[in-house]
């Protein structure tokens, strides 16, 4: 427990040192800055002395004009401190925000599942902005203070050794019970921001889903849950906030006994004669001149507590890793690249009664060649694909791609090999361009209409008035299913893939639309080793390999050719039934 | 000396927001004052028990000042202290005392107002007709810093002013002290705070414009994460992880610079504002150098001085802090109006029903409209063009009688999905009108909800409930295992652990497409829709389970109009409309 709690600043300490110029240039500042307020209660001190030994006008007029002027120097550096800590709190949080996304990027699709993109952002940007603030705000603060307190000992040291001396020993105290207290109402802290995010994910979902509640009349429901969720977060912040008063209190306890220690003090030295009256206030003004940095510490507690939850929760995201180790070295041969399944086996762990998936599925597919896979919902077809493409890793069995198990390939190097088209497709908030090109601004505008033109797409973005910079909706929208099938191939086209999957490209598309995109596909799997998932017979039935999936395993799988001439096949039998046949319409009871 | 500048913010600290898209192109008239007020007085009792506690706490430390004047007098005298030490201790601890009340009203009045305006934000983006609906013009990933930050910062504006009640009650108050002493010294007080609070105002509008800009690159920023998060396995597939980074690093660094110079002009403020402290002491000493030459002014006056001044120095800060938190509101409320139907900014305020505690029962869910029987729909003229390449219907025709099977089917980008959606409303329609049973309908989203209509998305959006809740959205649920039986999702259940208790995960996605496809067909099928409205059930779910589904919503016949391309479904037609 003690060990994890300090990781997380172990973990800040490691963001900040690479930054070593940056960091120089702070420690300077913040010296200078420590040390300026211990001068004006100097002068003021000084003011006093004088003022009762008899000092001239001129003296007197001279030492509060110094004041005046050291207030100017002072507030000025102020803003060049702020601007310095700020400028290095967001160089280092940027480059974590930088490594936490591409770190989230590369989690398995179970971790995606179950986190949803609201509560990411708030953990990648909302989190991480908390640290910057943090470092900006607080420790700066918090170092100012150090050297204003070490700067108190030695000028009061030279006033009198033993006030220096009982002034560093309540120093010592004073630091010591904020630094016994810093952790305490860090676990507090953190389950109110996940209980925040909670929320925040869920408020995000309705929003999402807003068209399926308003027609489906659940706003009133989605309020409740809304509410109830906020409820939890009230409880959640009434639990770090009595932490948070807690601490506060007792910084102030420590402060006010301070300024009573030293009036006493001040009474028994001025007694004996030992100290000017000058001395004596300046005593008691050194104890209260921590009080407002300190106490500004305080009231930052809670976002020393929102930044270690913050560090906290990106540490335990950090430490998430993908189910899928990334671990392999082998590289791929170029060209081609034939396909080995043996005895490939997948069953869901999570289920309470495992059923394979995949049921011992052997397949040898040339380099080259090219399958079509067709089979009822539930035969395994997408699990396939997904194991072909290592988002998940087979139970048992393997796959062999190039002569290499996918295993022992670096993912980037698969995926780099492999282009995919899915049924799901995602499309982004972001210009037209970006949606095709996936945010790589290196593919040229040439190669991108050459793209659009042989999936036909040319005239629809034509009537777009800014063209390919025209900007798409949240999450695509005003983009037709079908139009969304057409942008995932030409993201296809515009790579040059030596192995193809297609799992259940266009099935969104409507037929006529089909037939056109089919062309532009044969032209593209022409001399490439190709997997294709359909319903449609009509999409497959110029690929040169047929197979036949049912509940995970081969029915039949041949040579186009030879399985349409055989009526007995499967595939005979569906043909006989028409082009816009699928395998359900074999099986099914008619 | 006491410091009264202590704080404890309730809210969220998170930053960050985006831009206002419709910046420019529509001012809005914000009422910045009557939206901190409505908010401040939602909970008034809880408002005034916060106010109360609040001047208590800055007010303490004028006697405390005293106090120490008192001390340091006794001590120029060689007097005792010790009567005067008790008054400070117990004057401290009932500010202790003070301050733990305060916070208890304060957290509990935040988190009034922040559920009040996500409540109205929510109900906005929800409700399916009438006034208060709103449309959906951002997306949600960018609507969430509204709920988050813009919500926050509504709230401190409201703050802010409990702080102004403190200072002036500690300004008037230290003003009289010293001016009782000396004149001069509470005059000097003044001057400073007059002239800086000058020049505060003056930056004013730069701050602004720096934090517009560094709200927008935060906006950016959280939007771009949120649309590649949702995306993830776009950029897996094609293997351009490393392409989102680069676009992503671009977008922080432009959010490095515009953080910068919005926190060093705030810092500017605030430390013009310090220094407005130090300057005060240093007049003072200035202004008083006759009197201590004289021997009039004691070590203690001087002491009260110092103390009162050093407070009063933060009232330009305070005044700045004012300042920015109206301006900072003033955009929050503009990117909530976002949310909130147009033309109606009160909305976001008004007073609704919303819960606090737990322990109150979350706000009663409001029955479903009464149910008017459909024996006929016409639609005339209906045209509806909407998203960026102008896609849609333009005046179409038809007729829908009661028990009919109404087949929608076309090219891509015909405009299926838009017609489908402009009939109930979810996209406005041009021109055209639809009346049901003869009577024109005048809200369409209003009227096109359960049990009138129910509708089935093409991609359905379920919710992380649990499965039950998914189907009935809070409606009693004697009808649960009929629709379960209907939708065929009886089989999915029984291998579930917890059956219709189990909990979906994030936006439903522990279910496979086919069988979030089918839970969304119970829940249109929940109420008994008089129509039912369905877009392309086909992509989600293989043929057998389709056929098997449509046969078991057709058995009552009820009222269907549907978008697909499944000959076999074309076939059970009883009318077609070709788009």
């Amino acid at each position: 427990m003690d060990h994890a709690r300090r990781d997380h600043w172990r973990a800040l300490v490691g963001l900040i040192t690479p930054k070593k110029g940056a960091v120089a240039i702070m420690g300077l500042l913040l010296t200078v800055s420590g040390i300026l307020p211990l001068v004006g209660p100097i002068l003021v001190a000084v003011f006093i002395d004088a003022a009762i030994e008899g000092s001239s006008t001129d003296q007197l007029t001279g030492l509060a004009i110094v004041y005046i002027g050291l207030a100017i120097v002072g507030q000025g550096l102020a803003v060049v401190v702020a601007w310095t800590a700020t400028d290095l709190a967001w160089r280092v949080t940027n480059d974590l925000r930088s490594d936490l996304t591409s770190h989230v990027l590369g989690l398995d699709l179970a971790f995606h599942r179950r986190t949803s993109p609201g509560e990411l952002v708030s953990r990648v940007d909302g989190d991480v902005t908390a640290l910057s603030d943090f470092i900006a705000r607080f420790l700066v603060k918090a170092l100012v203070a150090a050297v204003t307190s070490v700067g108190l000992i030695v000028v009061l040291t030279v006033q009198d050794w033993r006030v220096g001396l009982s002034f560093a020993a309540y120093l010592a105290l004073a630091v010591l019970v904020v630094y016994s207290l810093r952790n305490l109402a860090v676990d507090e802290a953190a389950s109110e921001q996940a209980a925040t995010g909670r929320m925040f994910g869920e408020i995000e979902e309705r929003l999402a889903g807003s068209d399926d509640l308003r027609s489906n009349g659940g706003g009133s429901h989605a309020l409740a849950t809304f509410q109830a969720a906020s409820a939890r977060v009230l409880q959640a912040t009434l639990l770090r906030e009595r932490q948070g008063v807690g601490l506060w209190i007792i910084s102030n306890v420590v402060f006010v006994v301070g300024g009573i220690a030293a009036l006493i003090l001040d009474a028994a030295l001025l007694r004996r004669g030992s100290i000017s009256l000058g001395t004596a206030y300046l005593i008691f003004q050194y104890t209260q001149i921590l009080r407002q940095p300190l106490e500004q510490l305080a009231d930052e507690t809670e976002r020393v507590q929102r930044a270690a939850g913050g560090m906290i929760r990106t540490l335990d995201l950090l430490r998430e890793r993908s189910a899928l180790p990334d671990t392999g070295t082998s590289t791929l041969p170029s060209g081609p690249l034939d396909l080995r399944i043996a005895n490939l086996r997948f069953e869901y762990r999570d289920e309470a009664n495992p059923q394979p998936v995949i049921d011992g599925l052997t397949i040898d597919l040339a380099a080259g060649r090219s399958i079509g896979v067709v089979g009822r919902t539930g035969s395994g077809k997408t699990t396939l694909a997904r194991l072909i493409l290592r988002l998940i890793d087979p139970t048992s069995g393997t796959i062999e791609l190039g002569g290499v198990r996918l295993a022992d390939l670096p993912l980037a190097e698969l995926r780099n090999r492999c282009g995919v088209v899915s049924q799901d497709v995602h499309l982004f908030g972001a210009s037209i361009r970006d949606n095709l090109t996936l945010f790589d601004s290196s593919i040229d505008d040439d190669t991108l209409h050459h793209a659009i033109g042989q999936l036909g797409l040319t005239e629809w973005i034509a009537v777009h008035p800014d063209g390919l910079d025209t900007m798409l909706g949240p999450g695509g929208s005003g983009v037709s299913a079908g139009e969304g099938q057409l942008i995932a191939l030409t993201r296809l086209f515009l790579r040059d893939p030596d192995f193809v999957l297609l799992d259940e490209a266009s099935s969104r598309i409507d037929p006529q639309t089909e037939r056109r995109v089919i062309a532009a596909v044969d032209r593209l799997l022409d001399g490439r080793t190709a997997v294709v998932i359909a319903h449609r017979l009509s999409t497959i039935e110029r690929l040169d390999e047929v197979l036949i999936l049912s509940s995970g395993h081969a029915v039949e799988h041949g040579e186009t050719v030879v399985l349409r001439a055989d009526p007995t096949s499967h595939y005979a039998r569906l043909l006989a039934i028409g082009a816009d046949a699928t395998i359900d319409d074999v099986e099914a009871p008619s | 000396m006491t410091d009264v500048n202590t704080k404890v913010d309730a809210g969220t600290e998170t930053e960050g927001a985006e831009p206002l898209a419709c910046s420019g192109a529509r001012r809005l008239d914000v009422p910045v004052f009557e939206a901190g007020w409505r908010v401040g007085t939602f909970r008034l009792r809880l408002w005034v028990a916060t106010w109360l506690s609040w001047l208590t706490f800055f007010v303490l430390p004028l006697i405390a000042g005293w106090l120490n004047k008192l001390a340091f007098d006794a001590l120029e005298r060689s007097g005792s202290i010790r009567t005067v030490l008790i008054g400070i201790g117990v004057t401290e601890a009932a500010r202790w005392v003070v301050f733990a009340g305060a916070i208890w009203f304060v957290v509990r009045w935040w988190q009034a107002g922040l559920t009040m305006l996500r409540t109205n934000m929510l109900d906005a983006q929800t409700i399916s007709g009438g006034p208060r609906k709103a449309p959906q013009s951002v997306g949600p990933a960018e609507a969430i810093s509204s709920f988050q930050d813009d919500a926050r910062d509504l709230l401190l504006w409201t703050d802010s002013w409990l702080d102004g009640l403190g200072f002036a009650g500690y300004a008037i108050g230290a003003l009289t002290i010293m001016a009782s002493i000396e004149p001069r010294a509470a005059l000097v007080a003044i001057a400073p705070l007059v002239i800086i609070t000058a020049i505060v105002v003056r930056l004013r509008p730069k701050i602004y414009l720096a934090n517009e800009a560094d709200r927008d690159a935060t906006g950016i920023i959280t939007g771009f994460l949120g649309e590649a998060f949702a995306g993830t396995l776009a950029f897996k597939l094609a293997g351009k992880e490393r392409a989102a980074i680069a676009r992503l690093d671009q977008h922080t660094e432009r959010r490095r610079l515009t953080a910068v110079r919005a926190v060093t002009l705030e810092e500017t403020v605030v430390g013009l504002a310090s220094a407005t402290r130090e300057l005060t002491v240093g007049l003072m000493l200035l202004v008083l150098v006759p009197r201590v030459r004289a021997g009039d002014t004691s070590v203690g006056d001087l002491a009260l001085f110092v103390t009162y001044a050093a407070t009063l120095g933060d009232v330009p800060r305070y005044i700045a802090r004012v300042i920015t938190a109206r301006e900072q509101a003033r955009v929050a409320i503009e990117r909530m109006a976002r949310l909130i139907a147009p033309e109606r900014i009160s909305d976001l305020w008004s007073d609704t029903e919303v819960t606090i505690e737990g322990s109150e029962q979350p706000r009663v869910r409001s029955a479903d409209r009464g149910r008017d029987r459909l024996d006929r729909i016409s639609v005339r003229g209906l045209t509806a063009i909407h998203g960026p390449g102008g896609g849609g219907v333009q005046d179409i025709d038809f007729d829908i009688c009661r028990g009919e099977f109404v087949v929608v089917t076309g090219r891509v980008g015909a405009g299926k999905s838009t017609l489908l959606r402009a009939l109930i409303g979810l996209d406005t329609i041009q021109a055209g009108t639809v009346c049901w049973n003869g009577e024109e309908i005048e809200d369409l989203g209003a009227w096109f909800v359960p049990p009138n209509a129910a509708f089935l998305p093409q991609v359905p959006q379920l919710f992380s409930e649990t499965l039950t809740e998914n189907i009935t959205l809070g409606r009693p649920s004697d009808r649960l295992d009929e629709v379960i039986q209907t939708a065929t999702l009886g089989p999915d259940l029984a291998q579930m652990p917890d059956g219709l208790a189990t909990t979906i995960g994030a936006r439903g996605l522990r279910l496979s497409g086919g069988q979030a496809q089918r839970v969304a067909t119970a829940r249109s099928l929940l109420t008994g829709p008089e129509l039912l409205i369905v877009d392309d059930l086909s992509s989600a779910l293989d043929v057998e389970t389709e056929r098997t589904l449509w046969q078991q919503v057709r058995k009552d016949r009820t009222t269907v109009l549907a978008v697909s391309h499944r000959p076999f479904v074309i076939r059970m037609a009883d009318q077609i409309i070709e788009l």
